[in-house]
């Protein structure tokens, strides 16, 4: 099963995840840059939870709303984040800025 | 006319002379026969005087019924209780007054007074349960509870009913008349019998106590330290007693008996005799130390076993050593195992022994123990029947046609789990039939001087080895005999050179045995061994024959030799026994055991012979199996064939399963571990997830892929892979994705869901 949208398309299942009720996505916050709808499932009936996930892989927020993580906590994810890893994007508009999997330094 | 007895020249001295007349008026009261229960100490003289009194009033009956039978509850006691009454009545022993013991008769048709063991009185009431020509029966010792006297207090009981002019007599040296009272009164509503005391005047008894430094029990039974100390305590008693006094020394058993009389010879004191009294000394030298002391002999320190406690009166005696223990036997149902335990003897024993002291004059005992101890003892001796094995007891109550006791009252009832126990083990031998009752065999083999089992080995096994060969290993295992290193066919080759004391009734066992033997073989079955049973043989394959539940197999490893009975019990071997080494034993004998004979395993074997193999499994046949087991294991099903004669194991091979076999041991790790056992792959995991979501979002058409959902349909979508497995395939070859495929609702699957790509 893919979720449906392009840029997850190779995206591992094995990440996929369906736990209390509700399906769940496990994926690094920089790969879900400008991604406003979150998919749903089963007809629309169940939206997937996101993980969001630092770059040590480590949950930094679970939402199921992407469009208003964006434009709000992300906002203080991103500072907190920053300075910890300074070598991934954590681009002040993450509407616009490329979802990617990788460090800036390699871009 | 037969003369009776002087009972006046009998009873000069006897305390028991005065209680004569009340005895006499108490059995004219029942009626035309009475009973009664006769109390008195030991030494009054009752052994002596109640048969001849009983002679003497059958002699005066018109039926000319004038036998008076006595039993005494050891063979010694018997034979001493004979020649002391002939020599009193000064006549022949065996002419008016005889005995028969096993082994041993002396008795003519003109004996008015036999003195029996309650075993061939027993054997007696089997073959002629109207008892005829028989006036009066004394029950002697009833107080020592043995089983076969309190089988025949219930058999008799019974005999009176029908035959009213026989007298009983029951004879207790404790106070505990009114229980046997009770038993042996008159049924047509008369009461309990009439109890006839003998108060008898015991002389002052000076107590002492004397306690060990060390305990009087360690792991392998009696300390050689206490007994060391019961030894010295009597040489230092007897040394500061007056000149000339005898002394008895009471110890648990034979074995205890001759460490303490050693180490009392070895202390010297050339003025004293060390004698030795038990049940398997020789009759000659039994009859010695009960006999007294003859003028001009010098001063005697007997020790003895219990068998001077009471049914053995040891004239002279004013000193007595008691070291408080006795042996008796306790019965593990659990592991199917009789034994002899030590024990502190009861309070009642404890009285009676000291008392042996203060009969004829002011005496002394010495306890080797303290009053503590003294105090925590049980109050009155353990009844056999309550303990004991109860084989041979069950056969005899089949036989009576009492089925497991019923119907006749005993001083205490046989314990229901150890009776029933008995009953199987009669029904497996086809003693009794599936009522209870005895069948034609049973009759055959409660002939046999011998435990049932060991009766019928006889029987089958002669046909194998041949009547004499069979009687001559059945006489040596029923014997009371102990087999040096726990060893049989050395016991056997020790009575058979005719060196042992004991050779004489061994071989008058085995031509009795022989004798019943010869008259069963008509109907001589065949051998059940394949080959021909040698000699060196023939002692292990009747033992096994006997008791195939307990043909043993050496259990591998170092250390100590240990056995694994087919029982599934393990007993030890005793240190530096001359069996040690052999793969194969028949163990006829095993009782329960601490200490490093028994090798950690709780049990010692006291009696075995060597078998073959093909002996043994011959032997326990009906306990072989031969069964393939297969195991679901590191993800395949393996299976194993494994040949085992009950718990011992023959041998175990891995062999392919059938096809069933495969299904079974698939069945069962599923069960037992679930769909894990085969393991989901990533794939497989992830459709059953979506499956799961599918179920709960839409409900039907989408399958349940719960756990307990999926196992309960196995068959209707993983019956090829399970097929595959039970055939021997690996787990690893099997991917789950595709089977669980097979639930899949078509059409619902193909238009799936908007946002739901089966892919």
């Amino acid at each position: 099963m893919r979720i449906d949208y392009p840029d997850l398309s190779d995206y591992d299942v094995s990440d996929y995840a369906v736990s209390h009720g509700r399906p769940v996505v496990a994926v690094k916050l920089q790969e879900c840059f400008g991604w406003a709808e979150t998919p749903r499932l089963v007809s629309g009936r169940v939206p997937v939870l996101f993980h969001l996930l630092s770059p040590a892989r480590r949950p930094v927020a679970v939402t199921d709303d992407l469009a208003s993580f964006w434009s709000g906590p992300y906002r203080q994810v991103r500072a907190e984040m920053r300075g910890r890893y300074p070598k991934h994007p954590w681009p002040e508009d993450p509407w616009t800025a490329p979802p990617t999997a990788r460090t800036s330094g390699r871009k | 006319m037969n003369e009776t007895f002087d009972l006046e020249a009998i009873g000069a001295g006897l305390a028991f002379t005065d209680s004569l007349s009340h005895l006499t008026a108490a059995l004219g009261a029942g009626g035309r026969a009475g009973s009664a229960v006769v109390q008195a100490p030991p030494g009054t003289g009752k052994t002596t005087l109640v048969p001849p009194l009983l002679a003497n009033l059958a002699m005066r009956s018109p039926r000319g019924e004038v036998r008076v039978v006595v039993t005494q509850p050891r063979r010694v006691a018997a034979r001493a209780a004979a020649r002391r009454l002939a020599a009193l009545d000064g006549s022949r022993m065996g002419d008016r007054v005889g005995y028969t013991v096993r082994g041993d008769h002396k008795a003519g048709a003109g004996t008015l007074v036999e003195f029996v063991t309650p075993g061939i009185l027993l054997r007696r009431l089997l073959a002629d349960p109207g008892l005829e020509g028989i006036g009066a029966v004394i029950l002697d010792e009833v107080h020592e509870r043995g089983l076969e006297t309190d089988l025949l207090l219930g058999m008799l009981a019974e005999v009176r009913q029908l035959r009213g002019d026989l007298t009983l007599v029951a004879m207790s040296a404790t106070v505990d008349a009114p229980r046997f009272a009770a038993l042996i009164g008159n049924h047509d509503g008369g009461g309990p019998a009439p109890v006839v005391d003998c108060p008898s005047a015991l002389y002052p008894l000076d107590v002492e106590w004397s306690p060990a430094a060390v305990p009087r029990l360690d792991g392998r039974g009696v300390s050689r330290g206490f007994l060391d100390h019961v030894a010295d305590t009597a040489a230092a008693a007897h040394t500061q007693s007056s000149a000339g006094t005898d002394a008895l020394v009471f110890v648990p058993g034979a074995w205890e008996v001759s460490q303490v009389a050693s180490r009392l010879r070895s202390r010297g004191g050339s003025g004293t005799e060390v004698l030795e009294l038990h049940g398997q000394a020789s009759p000659a030298e039994q009859d010695r130390a009960v006999s007294g002391r003859r003028p001009g002999e010098s001063p005697r320190i007997i020790v003895t076993t219990d068998l001077a406690e009471s049914s053995l009166t040891v004239p002279g005696v004013r000193l007595v050593i008691d070291s408080g223990l006795t042996r008796e036997p306790r019965r593990d149902i659990s592991r199917g195992m009789s034994g002899l335990v030590t024990v502190s003897c009861s309070r009642a024993s404890a009285e009676q022994r000291a008392g042996r002291a203060a009969r004829q004059g002011p005496g002394k005992v010495v306890r080797c123990y303290d009053q503590k101890t003294f105090g925590a003892a049980p109050a009155h001796v353990t009844p056999e029947i309550t303990v004991a094995d109860l084989t041979g007891a069950a056969l005899i109550l089949a036989c009576w046609g009492s089925p497991g006791g019923q119907g006749l009252a005993f001083p205490d009832s046989p314990p229901r789990p150890a009776m029933e126990e008995a009953v199987e083990v009669l029904r497996e031998l086809g003693a009794v039939g599936p009522d209870g009752s005895a069948t034609e065999l049973g009759r055959v083999l409660a002939r046999v001087p011998a435990d049932p089992r060991l009766a019928r080995a006889l029987l089958d096994g002669a046909a194998a080895v041949g009547r004499r060969t069979a009687a001559e290993a059945v006489a040596v295992v029923s014997g009371d005999q102990r087999a040096p290193g726990a060893d049989l066919t050395r016991l056997l080759a020790t009575l058979r050179s005719g060196t042992d004391p004991a050779s004489r009734r061994w071989l008058d066992d085995v031509r009795r045995m022989e004798d019943i033997a010869r008259q069963e073989a008509s109907g001589a079955g065949h051998s059940v061994f394949a080959a021909p049973v040698t000699g060196a043989e023939a002692m292990g394959a009747i033992v096994a024959l006997a008791f195939p539940d307990r043909v043993a197999r050496r259990v591998a490893g170092e250390g100590p030799e240990r056995y694994l009975l087919s029982s599934g019990t393990r007993a030890g071997l005793p240190a530096g026994s001359s069996l040690s080494g052999h793969e194969w034993l028949a163990v006829a004998d095993v009782s329960r055991a601490q200490g490093r004979d028994a090798a950690g395993t709780g049990a010692v074997i006291r009696g075995a012979a060597p078998i073959t193999s093909d002996t043994a499994e011959a032997a326990a046949r009906h306990l072989l199996t031969d069964t393939v087991e297969a195991r679901f294991n590191q993800g395949r099903v393996m299976a194993r064939r494994d040949r085992r004669l009950g718990a011992i194991g023959l041998t175990s091979t891995p062999v392919r399963p059938s096809a069933e076999e495969g299904r079974v041991a698939v069945a069962r790790a599923l069960e037992s571990e679930g769909l894990g056992t085969i393991g989901w792959s990533t794939a497989a995991d992830a459709l059953r997830r979506r499956l799961a979501l599918l179920r709960r979002e839409l409900g039907d058409p989408w399958p349940d892929v719960s756990e307990p959902a999926l196992l309960a349909r196995l068959d209707t979508w993983l019956r090829p892979e399970l097929e595959a497995l039970a055939g021997g395939a690996s787990t690893s070859a099997i991917d789950l994705t595709d089977p669980l495929r097979r639930l899949l609702p078509w059409p619902a699957a193909t238009a799936g869901g908007a946002g739901t790509r089966m892919a």
